[in-house]
């Protein structure tokens, strides 16, 4: 019912393709409603308001950090018996720990002031606080910056293209420092993606390459393999496009809710290689699938244009 | 702890059910885990900024803390989330009735102040559209949002959601859970007022005169 309100027709048109029929009707609407074409007006001017821009990476991160960072309502009160379960709870994690941590000093070799992991978030972050992401120059997309991936993920489906080292001064992990490397190959997925993001979030691009790159070696079929490719492909991009642009691929290929971001990055790197049909195929089926993404206004106005 | 939830489904499906995917992660993140939490706002986030910046205005220098009070209002509301709507039109709603407060109070404040309101005057990038036709979207632009700062609440989120944010009738009724004949009324009158004063704005000659 509500399609043949005239403004619903407008407000459908701006997200999602009318048909033949449709699209008449509004065009008729245009011509000789003023209340359609001033709500048009202002569809489109708002349109323009809300894009996406550049740095909005590092906003959405910072909007995101200022609402964990409230403090939540404290209990209102407990049963005494809760109490003393959760004292005894305590109590028994904080003996454990202590031991732990004492096997680990006297597992510690001397000398080996590259352990890997010594730089860890729980060595340094206070306890009780929420891991909260760090805005820096070069953010990583907003999707690539969740700490926990989704769910799902089916891994490896298509072959890769070696990575090739990057031309910078670091070499890669294994290399520059060995007994990290082995750490690290014991580390858990989630371990690694954690690093990773970590490295990256404090500038060590190269590095976090590197642990991104065994983590997908590691465990091709973990949830982390998503994001981890996005990042990757991320940071991929500039020096070595073929490669990122076979992430992106694999990533939009096992679908979900991180193929939008994938599109777009395929769009991106597309364009960058000249490759223009698979750039607007990849802007097309965002769009399509998309509609509602934050790159869905920027793709449609690309599209509409044909501009890059 | 978020592998046991579904966040993915098989095929990309825009629309509702892809809407209804946050439905479990709202429901852990009610329960009080915190990546639960810190997922569902990396996930709401862009909508929240895309309404706060539709409200504000996109060039507005409070944007970023509007954005912010958005965001801790939706964590503060989600308590007494009870599912009538998909988690991002509740989003989407609180974010809308924040900005639309937060534009109230930065109005009144400057009225006091006698300072020059700044809200309206938002510059977009790379227009190329003749200067008449800028000049007439822009006025179209601040004339609902001027309305929505004087119109009966009711009234003003029912044309905010659908004329500012571009929500169909029955998203609105979804959104407000109430009914779409409701709705309709509320918007029948709201865009009569817009329709009025349209009609007696100077700027918006423009597009009188090509209907004529």
């Amino acid at each position: 019912m509500s399609h043949f309100e005239p403004t619903d027709l407008l407000c459908r048109s701006r997200r999602e393709e009318l048909s033949v029929d449709e699209q008449r009707r509004l065009n008729e609407y245009l011509q000789h409603s003023l209340e359609v074409r001033l709500m048009s007006q202002m569809l489109g001017e708002l349109e323009k308001e809300s894009r996406v821009r550049p740095g909005d990476d590092a906003l959405l991160a910072r909007i995101t950090a200022s609402a964990l960072g409230t403090p939540q309502r404290a209990p209102k009160k407990r049963p005494v018996l809760t109490m003393v379960l959760v004292a005894a709870a305590v109590l028994l994690v904080a003996s454990l720990a202590s031991a732990l941590l004492g096997r680990a000093r006297q597992a510690r070799a001397p000398g080996d002031s590259q352990n890997f992991f010594s730089d860890w978030p729980w060595k340094t972050a206070k306890r009780g606080r929420p891991q909260t992401v760090v805005p820096k120059a070069k953010a990583m997309p907003s999707q690539t910056v969740r700490t926990e991936p989704d769910a799902g993920d089916t891994g490896d489906a298509q072959e890769v293209p070696d990575i090739q080292p990057l031309p910078t001064p670091s070499a890669p992990l294994s290399a520059r420092a060995p007994g990290a490397a082995k750490k690290a190959m014991s580390a858990s997925a989630s371990e690694l993606f954690a690093r990773a993001n970590l490295l990256r979030r404090q500038g060590h691009g190269v590095e976090a390459a590197g642990v991104y790159q065994l983590l997908l070696e590691r465990y091709p079929n973990a949830r982390e393999v998503g994001p981890t490719r996005l990042a990757l492909a991320k940071y991929l991009q500039t020096a070595q496009p073929e490669q990122a642009l076979a992430q992106y691929r694999l990533v939009a290929g096992s679908g979900g809710a991180l193929r939008a971001e994938a599109l777009w990055g395929i769009s991106e790197v597309a364009t960058r290689l000249g490759q223009r049909s698979l750039a607007e195929q990849a802007l097309a089926d965002l769009l399509r699938e998309f509609p509602d993404s934050p790159y869905a206004e920027v793709a449609r106005e690309r599209t509409t244009h044909g501009s890059r | 702890m978020l592998r046991a939830l579904p966040l993915r489904s098989a095929l990309p499906q825009p629309g509702p059910r892809a809407e209804d995917e946050l439905l479990p992660l709202a429901h852990a993140a009610m329960a009080g885990d915190t990546i639960a939490l810190r997922t569902l706002l990396t996930t709401v986030a862009p909508n929240i900024l895309r309404v706060v910046r539709r409200v504000i205005g996109g060039s507005h220098p409070d944007v970023e803390d509007v954005a912010q009070e958005c965001a801790v209002e939706f964590v503060s509301a989600l308590r007494r989330f009870r599912g009538e709507s998909s988690i991002r039109h509740f989003a989407a709603r609180v974010a809308l009735r924040t900005a639309m407060n937060a534009r109230r109070r930065q109005r009144a404040a400057k009225r006091n102040h006698g300072t020059p309101d700044v809200t309206d005057t938002d510059e977009t990038a790379s227009d190329d559209a003749p200067p008449d036709v800028l000049v007439a979207s822009r006025a179209s632009v601040q004339l609902a949002r001027e309305l929505c700062d004087s119109l009966p609440p009711a009234q003003a989120e029912a044309l905010a959601l659908h004329c500012v944010l571009g929500h169909t009738m029955s998203e609105v009724a979804a959104i407000c859970d109430a009914p779409l004949e409701t709705v309709r009324s509320r918007l029948r009158s709201a865009k009569a007022a817009l329709l009025a004063r349209a009609l007696a704005d100077p700027r918006l000659r423009y597009l009188v005169e090509e209907m004529a």
